[in-house]
């Protein structure tokens, strides 16, 4: 292109550059630093300490947070050590430009040094002290005054000779209209011929290994993640250890073996005997509530016990408790997995199993013996079980507990000073109680009977006896769990055989709330299904509902007849028929060619186009509004 | 024979990007995305080998938004092969020249291969009658060598765009990649009027091209801060910050407007229960009117600035435009007389002032056209209520509620208003952006945002199901 490099121009260019990376920049750091000195409120973090018993979960997501914390990120400090050496050399160049700025404008009155409204008398006199001051014969040898001498000379003209004056002012420039000079502002170094070999290779560098290697880095962490953000490997080990048998016991080692964890269960050389000896001390303990593990791999087994222990509330040494904490938070995501895979295969069975598994170790329960739901509430142990089960006479559901009168149920905490019996009477506000109706209709205007091929809707209608009106609900009370829940439903339809129809997570906060489930209709006949809402987060308060429906012959309804003046559409003929048409008539007879045209042109064209689906052409041509079908598309909430 | 078997033993030679075996999540689209993004931009910027010279006029100036293409670089064909292509090709199928079953499969990859195939040779013959017509320089002075060098990197720059195109489309990135390029271009355009280093020494002194660097340029060098600013913003000679702010300005008009729609709700008579709305939206007819306006007035131009060159003291071509030259951007000219001139933006409010008859006239101009090009655009493209009514027809459907008026007549009551009053609120969005300085033409800032809002979409609907973004953890 030709362009002229600038070095003085580049200055200014690297000046802005440095101040737009610097504003934000600046934003970004003091943002992080005041979080870090003022803590984000409770709520936020979902640290709200509701009872005694979550208080040191409340403080532990208190700490971890200021430990995550962004300011102690490596990303972080770059940033900061950056933003100080950029900021430096701002001002460095700051200074440096405002000393020898150039004159952007040519001012004869500053060259001159006299104010603007000086009359000619007073312009004459500048021009001649200054002239003395410059004049080469007395500064020999000295280049800038020259230069100003000719300034100085210029300015005078400027503000006495006519066209000067009138150039000036029109133009900037006593000369007379200059031509438009472009240059570029960039340093004058990259077009040196010493140079050329190192500014080409720097790009070869960048362009063709550092880009491509960026790239194939992000990309080969990234691919090993699929749906879900659960790895390709954890997908291949959910399908071989998830089967029709899965039961809750053998969860944990299904747990254990996902991908995710096998960097932090694995145990560096230096901890592996301490680990082994660990394990064993915990097997005495744990054996008579664990199944024979199915898995010997070390990572299986150690993962295996860590659950065991958390479910049965049983202490871990410290250096397993970090451990443990980020089994539990992946957990979350991994549960979704699994319940996918039985989904995928239609498993009722192991659904369920599944979903218990979840609720358990969001509670710290397990089977056998430390399996009382009443366990859920805060400060129970065995002797509070068996307090509350007297006053039950016998039974320990926690569901009957919960719909106990304020008295009776006092009188079953007995054992428990008064601030652990305000807990458990907190609790029992927060752990939810639903009833649950369902409606099974076909949403249609007209006819609302259900007949094969049509899309049924099930309506599941929830209600949270525990709230009060207008009340929404707040987040799971798991003071075992180590990060904060929300608390989810799990609406299940599913054939008395076992097999699943539809399933899916439902997280809506409202007291009332409804979910539908659709799904296509079978053949003609009367059918028998049963319809889950199991809790994602608690124990013991999962309902189930038959649900019976009847499908007719379609034969019976009305047959479709497309409205009359629809039909009238196909006697349009479409556009290319229409000039194929005029075209034929047009060679044959000259003189009906005319009218046959403006027939063509008068009437209104239709171009015959069936297409029921978006096919890969451009975007900015094809406009067609495309049908949107909500439905059995996808399974969305309503 | 099928006039699709015809393609299949060429369909073994074509160049083809695999089918992914895998649901790609979105994060690796993003990564193709981008890649795709970087490689054009990259092309966008290296120029060709063996050209004598890019400074002759350039004929498609007007068209370089929509074909995302740079003068005198590997991307100087730009995008016109693939959308010329799919253009032909739909038109083929629609107008049943071509039989083609769109839901059978194998119909379906031989139709897409015959699209390439298509795309692919307009390439060629694109490549060729540009160097033939001499806008690399006369082909005597260039030499045989030296032309088929510059046709074969041509050729390949074009070869990469299809494949590149199919990558995003098979799945591999979000959305196509024609919407992409061209949203780049755009967007390329406004962040280089921003920041450009480039600088202009007009006698009075240096002035930078970027409007924020001449920003930071002014504040420093002048004594005077407040006149500094002032001259920041409103400077006419180049971009300014005003152009900026108007540029944001109409981004958010449009995408406001975006979302108006009527959602008229249908339901299937064959399968019950399912929910459908088939919406109209204010923007039916989306950039075509635009588009159409655009190309009609560019090609208008284009003959008139070539009869101009060869003829220009004849009556009847003084009447079409007169034209003259822009100091400083070698190469355009702009029309002073006749209907060019006319139907051309005013380039400052004083010319407004200075012949308010010519704004006028432009603004009407603009309005009507787009009205009529809209309505014109869903009788040709299919989308008018009759073909809608057609097309709803025959998939049995039905409106929700409105069992005894006709599918026609509802649709009557909002497709065509739609259509001609979208068409003007685009026509006058355009006389708005022009007006305000927005960077990039109107056209050209419309397109770039109904693109960026789709990827919007995207984004949010990702977001909704599946957390934040699913970075990590």
């Amino acid at each position: 292109m030709g362009l002229q490099y600038d070095d003085s121009a580049f200055y200014y260019f690297l000046l802005s550059s440095f101040t737009l990376y610097l504003v934000p920049s600046y934003y970004y750091t003091l943002k992080a630093l005041w979080n870090y000195v003022k803590p984000k409120s409770e709520e936020s973090l979902g640290a709200v300490a509701r009872t005694q018993e979550e208080k040191k979960k409340s403080a532990m997501i208190k700490q971890r947070a200021k430990k995550d914390a962004t300011i102690f990120k490596t990303s972080f400090l770059v940033n900061l050590f950056l933003t100080a050496v950029l900021t430096l050399a701002a001002i460095y160049l700051i200074y440096n430009l405002s000393q020898d700025s150039e004159i952007a404008t040519f001012d004869p009155y500053e060259i001159l040094g006299i104010d603007r409204n000086v009359d000619n008398k007073g312009i004459k006199s500048a021009y001649r002290r200054k002239s003395l001051k410059y004049h080469p014969d007395k500064n020999p040898d000295n280049p800038a005054a020259e230069a100003t001498f000719m300034l100085i000379a210029k300015a005078y003209e400027a503000l006495t000779d006519e066209t000067a004056k009138a150039n000036w002012e029109k133009y900037g420039n006593p000369d007379g209209k200059q031509s438009l000079e472009v240059s570029i502002g960039l340093p004058t170094f990259l077009l040196d011929g010493q140079w050329k070999y190192v500014i080409l290779l720097s790009y070869l560098f960048g362009m063709v290994v550092l880009v491509p290697s960026v790239v194939w880095f992000y990309y080969s962490n990234s691919s090993k993640y699929g749906e879900n953000n659960v790895m390709y490997k954890t997908w291949a080990w959910i399908n071989h250890a998830i089967n029709e048998a899965t039961t809750t016991a053998g969860m944990p080692e299904v747990l254990s073996g996902c991908a995710e964890y096998h960097e932090l269960l694995m145990p560096p050389a230096e901890h592996m005997d301490r680990d082994k000896k660990a394990m064993v001390a915990l097997e005495g303990g744990l054996r008579g509530f664990m199944q024979r593990p199915k898995y010997q791999h070390i990572l299986v087994v150690k993962g295996n016990y860590l659950v065991h222990a958390h479910c049965t509330r049983t202490e871990l040494p410290e250096f397993f408790q970090g451990q443990l904490e980020a089994v539990l938070r992946g957990s979350k995501n991994l549960m979704k997995a699994f319940v996918d895979q039985c989904q995928q295969r239609m498993w009722m069975g192991p659904a369920m199993e599944v979903i218990r598994f979840n609720q358990m170790i969001t509670q710290g329960m397990w089977l056998k013996s430390t399996n009382s739901q009443l366990l859920q509430l805060p400060n129970f142990t065995k002797v509070q079980v068996k307090d509350a089960a007297k006053v039950m006479s016998g039974s320990e559901s926690i569901e009957k507990f919960l719909s106990l009168d304020l008295d009776t149920k006092t009188s079953a905490l007995s054992s428990l000073t008064p601030p652990q019996k305000a807990d458990v009477i907190l609790a029992c506000d927060i752990i939810p109680r639903i009833s649950v109706t369902i409606s099974t209709f076909v949403e249609d205007d007209e006819d609302q009977k259900i007949y094969a091929n049509d899309l049924i809707t099930v309506r599941v209608k929830v209600d949270r006896l525990n709230l009060k009106e207008g009340e929404n609900a707040g987040l799971v009370h798991a003071p075992r769990f180590p990060e904060p829940r929300k608390e989810t439903w799990w609406v299940i339809l599913a054939t008395k055989d076992g097999k699943i129809v539809s399933i899916e997570n439902v997280a809506k906060k409202e007291k009332v709330f409804n979910h539908d489930i659709k799904f296509m209709a079978p053949p003609q006949g009367a059918y028998d299904m049963i319809v889950y809402v199991v809790s994602n987060d608690y124990v013991g308060l999962d309902k189930k509902l038959p649900l019976h429906f009847d499908v007719a012959d379609p034969s019976l309804l009305p047959k479709f007849v497309p409205h009359k003046e629809d039909m009238e559409l196909d006697e349009e003929p479409t556009m290319f028929e229409q000039m194929m048409a005029g075209n034929i008539e047009e060679d044959s007879e000259d003189e009906d060619s005319d009218s046959d045209v403006e027939d063509v042109t008068s009437k209104v064209k239709t171009v015959k186009k069936v297409k029921e689906e978006d096919s890969d052409s451009d975007s900015d041509d094809d406009d067609m509004p495309v049908l949107k079908k909500e439905g059995a598309e996808g399974k969305k909430d309503q | 024979m099928r006039f699709l078997h015809l393609v299949r033993p060429v369909m073994v030679v074509l160049p083809e990007v695999a089918q992914p075996d895998r649901k790609i999540p979105f994060r690796e689209k993003l990564l193709w995305t981008t890649i795709t993004l970087f490689i054009f931009l990259v092309c966008c910027q290296i120029p060709l080998y063996g050209i004598q010279t890019s400074k002759s006029s350039d004929p498609f100036y007007w068209m370089r938004v929509i074909l995302a293409s740079n003068r005198g670089t590997l991307m100087e064909l730009g995008i016109s092969p693939i959308v010329t292509s799919g253009l032909v090709m739909q038109l083929a199928a629609g107008s049943r020249l071509i039989e083609v079953n769109q839901q059978v499969k194998e119909d379906r990859a031989l139709f897409s291969g015959a699209q390439k195939l298509f795309g692919i040779l307009i390439t060629i013959g694109e490549a060729v009658a540009y160097v033939v017509s001499g806008m690399y320089g006369d082909l005597g002075t260039l030499g045989a060598g030296n032309a088929l060098l510059i046709v074969l990197q041509l050729i390949f720059a074009g070869l990469i765009v299809i494949i590149l195109d199919e990558l995003l489309q098979k799945g591999y990135g979000l959305g196509s990649g024609i919407s992409l390029f061209i949203a780049t271009n755009i967007c390329e355009n406004i962040i280089w009027k921003a920041f450009s280093p480039t600088t202009i020494n007009t006698g009075k002194g240096t002035e930078f091209e970027g409007a924020i660097i001449a920003l930071f340029h002014l504040l420093i060098t002048r004594n005077n801060k407040w006149s500094a600013f002032v001259e920041a913003l409103y400077r006419q000679n180049l971009p300014n910050i005003t152009n900026l702010v108007a540029t944001a300005l109409i981004f958010v008009v449009v995408i406001y407007f975006q979302g108006w729609r009527v959602d008229l709700p249908v339901k299937y008579a064959k399968y019950r229960g399912q929910q459908g709305s088939y919406p109209i939206k204010l923007f039916y007819t989306s950039n075509m009117p635009i588009i159409l306006q655009t190309a009609l007035v560019s090609n208008l131009y284009f003959m008139s600035q070539l009869l101009y060159n060869r003829a220009p003291t004849n009556i009847l071509v003084r009447l079409l435009g007169k034209w003259q030259d822009v100091e400083g951007s070698a190469g355009s000219s702009i029309p002073v007389g006749g209907i060019a001139y006319y139907i051309s933006p005013p380039h400052s409010f004083a010319e407004i002032i200075y012949d308010p008859f010519h704004a006028v006239f432009y603004l009407v101009f603009i309005l009507t056209s787009c009205a009529l090009f809209s309505k014109t655009w869903i009788e040709v493209s299919g989308s008018s209520a009759r073909d809608v009514a057609k097309q709803l027809r025959e998939q049995q459907m039905m409106m929700k509620g409105q069992r005894d008026t006709a599918l026609v007549s509802v649709l009557n009551r909002y497709i065509p208003v739609a259509a001609a009053f979208g068409g003007m609120c685009i026509g006058a969005l355009t006389v708005i952006a022009d007006f305000l300085g927005a960077i990039g033409t109107g056209t050209g800032i419309l397109l770039a945002v109904t693109i960026i809002y789709q990827y919007y979409e995207m984004f949010a609907k990702e977001q909704q199901e599946n957390g934040a973004l699913g970075f990590g953890q």
